[in-house]
């Protein structure tokens, strides 16, 4: 990344904090925010930008993005993706490990971080639990944490084996670093394109239902009860699940949430015309989940709104519905 | 023309897209085109100059020649694409095999895919109608038409009707039971939205494992386990093949303790009305879902299903094709190029 000009004001703007909306310039100082306030006095030879009609906030950080690279750069690669996540107010991602090959060693994780260092924005590494994300044993992690890893996923499946999961709850506990999970029970939801309910019923489709994501999250709090591990769910997308998240934060449990801004907005009758962009993993889920959803987020169940950029090259989305791979364009158009 | 009818439609993909006068409209002009299967030559000149093209990624025979039928016998040129061999085996995608097919210069596609919203993605990429043919699990309208038009058919000769007289006020409160594999049969739903379009109450029967994972939003009088219960009220008792090939396998022990619960045996046949149709989409498990002597009995309607398919399909095309409908018995006849009553 560039160095940041000495003095800059961003004159002009609505900031956008944790207090809230507000006609604001900012002053930044030797690469420090200085001031924030309606109407700052340029010191001299400061650069001004002129934010009129924009929104200026603190960067965003997103804890879920798949660069695609090592792999599939023909869908996005690490520069691409941090240009993608800039463009929608991002200055930090995090790289998922469901690459090919997969972020289950020093060697890809040290080329992916090596990649970040020349995005532009910053690019944290989260590395795979297990080794190439099969589920049975488990991922170099500490040689991984040295290199600066702190969460660790097979994302894009669940580790389906409660015995590995266990271990692999225990081990990270002993390292201090974090595991997070996407909670999908396959026996449950092989097979399955959309959300199961009244709309997959109608359309024909086969479905995936709510207890494939609940099943896991329940497992995964026990698991959590009983090693003393952190897990972070990825993508929640069920009332329930969040339910279970609240009660087990309620315990006093090392657990915490994200869900992503499409589960907070859409619902599976988005379906009904089978196209394929709203396919996504988990599927969006019933008009309930959504309020329950959005409800968790007003009332501080969720820690984090997590874009899962997902993105696909054009043409195979549109050959196999409705078997298209699943995922969703999140960095970019964040603050529509 | 009627607002949710085929006549300047662009497509039929799902029952929905039919309301109560639409259907009557399908089945009115199969009436005028039914009695062309007769002739020595049955043909009518009505399509005559479209283009017509098959477009079937999944193994059937009987629906692709009853279509293909169809549009000969209404003079159109109809060209066959067998996903088997075709460039799809080469990794052509379905939406470049339909544009480069589109690219011919063709009236209407009529598809079957073993995706259900496969049809509703062609209709997105091209100028031309669409007919679902049968899409995964989803639908097969031009089925649940001509099984009305075979209802109605039926009634009407009970009654010793003329079946053009025959409107479509039969299936008002008529019992029609649905057995079988609903949950993978895209028959079922489009049929259970066609009956409840006219008013029948449908019951489902199935075993647990056999129906869809909800039921919500569907118009149905009643849902099942015990087919021995509601088979003596049934006015039809519409039979579904187990799907075997589309995953029934899993769901149940096996076919024979699915015979045992739910197969249309010679003793349940003895339970039903005497007046009662028995029906079936075809092709039928024999010994399965229905006992082979059942099948082959006067109270069978399966082979009139099958012909009433060639009517009811050429009825669509024209329909769609043409844009006419609503015509009264004397236009129509004209607009079809069949003449006299």
């Amino acid at each position: 990344m560039t160095s940041a000009p000495g003095t800059v004001v961003v004159r002009g703007g609505t900031v956008v904090d944790a207090t809230g909306p507000r006609r604001a310039d900012v002053l930044v100082a030797d690469g420090v925010v200085a001031a924030v306030a309606d109407g700052v006095d340029v010191p001299a030879g400061a650069t001004v930008l002129d934010a009129a009609d924009c929104i200026v906030s603190p960067g965003l950080v997103d804890l879920h993005a798949h660069l695609r690279q090592p792999g599939a750069e023909e869908a996005e690669t690490v520069e691409t993706g941090s240009r993608a996540a800039a463009l929608g107010g991002y200055t930090a991602v995090v790289a998922m490990p469901n690459t090919d090959p997969p972020i289950d060693s020093a060697a890809v994780a040290t080329e992916v971080l090596a990649l970040g260092a020349g995005a532009l924005c910053r690019v944290a590494v989260a590395g795979a639990i297990t080794v190439g994300r099969a589920g049975t044993r488990l991922a170099p992690m500490a040689e991984l944490a040295a290199l600066g890893v702190r969460l660790f996923t097979d994302d894009g499946a669940g580790v389906q084996d409660a015995g590995v999961m266990r271990r692999a709850m225990e081990y990270a506990h002993g390292l201090g670093v974090t595991l997070g999970q996407h909670c999908e029970v396959d026996a449950l939801a092989a097979g399955g394109h959309m959300h199961e309910g009244a709309w997959s019923s109608r359309l024909g489709v086969p479905g995936i239902p709510a207890e494939a994501e609940e099943l896991m999250v329940a497992r995964d709090i026990a698991l959590a009860r009983m090693t003393g591990g952190r897990v972070h769910f990825l993508h929640l997308s069920t009332a329930r699940s969040l339910a279970m998240v609240a009660a087990a934060k309620a315990e006093g449990l090392a657990v915490t949430a994200e869900v992503t801004p499409h589960h907070l907005s859409f619902t599976d009758e988005r379906l009904a015309g089978y196209d394929a962009v709203f396919k996504v993993n988990p599927p969006l889920r019933s008009v309930d989940d959504v309020a329950a959803l959005r409800a968790g987020c007003a009332a501080g169940d969720v820690d984090a709104v997590a874009t899962d950029h997902a993105p696909h090259p054009p043409r195979p989305r549109t050959r196999r519905w409705p078997r298209p791979r699943r995922g969703c364009w999140g960095s970019r158009p964040r603050w529509r | 023309m009627s607002a949710r009818g085929l006549g300047g439609a662009r497509h039929l993909l799902s029952m929905a897209d039919l309301d109560a006068n639409g259907i009557g409209e399908v089945l009115r002009v199969a009436d005028h085109l039914a009695e062309v299967v007769h002739r020595s030559i049955p043909r009518v000149q009505a399509l005559r100059g479209r283009t017509v093209v098959t477009l079937f990624a999944e193994e059937s025979t009987r629906t692709r020649m009853s279509f293909e039928t169809a549009a000969r016998r209404m003079s159109a040129d109809v060209l066959t694409f067998n996903a088997a061999t075709s460039s799809v085996k080469k990794g052509e995608s379905l939406r470049d095999t339909v544009e480069t097919v589109a690219a011919m210069g063709v009236d209407a596609f009529v598809v079957r895919h073993p995706a259900a919203g496969a049809p509703a993605l062609v209709a997105r990429w091209v100028e031309a109608h669409v007919v679902n043919a049968g899409d995964g699990w989803h639908e097969h309208p031009t089925q649940a038409l001509l099984d009305c038009y075979t209802i109605r058919q039926v009634r009407a000769d009970a009654e010793g009707r003329p079946l053009a007289s025959a409107g479509t006020e039969c299936f008002a409160g008529l019992r029609v039971g649905i057995v079988g594999d609903v949950r993978h049969s895209r028959v079922a739903r489009s049929l259970v939205l066609a009956l409840g379009t006219l008013g029948a109450q449908v019951t489902l029967v199935a075993p647990g494992t056999l129906l869809p994972p909800s039921l919500e939003g569907w118009p149905l009088s009643a849902v099942s386990h015990d087919l021995d219960a509601v088979l003596p009220e049934l006015d039809v008792v519409y039979l579904l093949r187990l799907q075997l090939e589309r995953g029934a396998g899993e769901y149940l022990p096996s076919a024979r303790e699915y015979t045992a619960g739910f197969g249309l045996t010679a003793r349940r046949a003895r339970c039903m009305r005497p007046d009662a149709i028995v029906m079936h989409p075809g092709p039928m498990n024999r010994g399965v879902e229905i006992a082979a002597e059942v099948a082959d009995a006067a109270g069978s309607a399966v082979l009139r299903q099958v012909t009433n398919g060639v009517a009811v399909r050429m009825a669509v095309l024209y329909l769609l094709l043409t844009g006419e409908g609503a015509l009264d018995a004397d236009e129509l006849g004209r607009s079809l190029g069949v003449t006299g009553a």
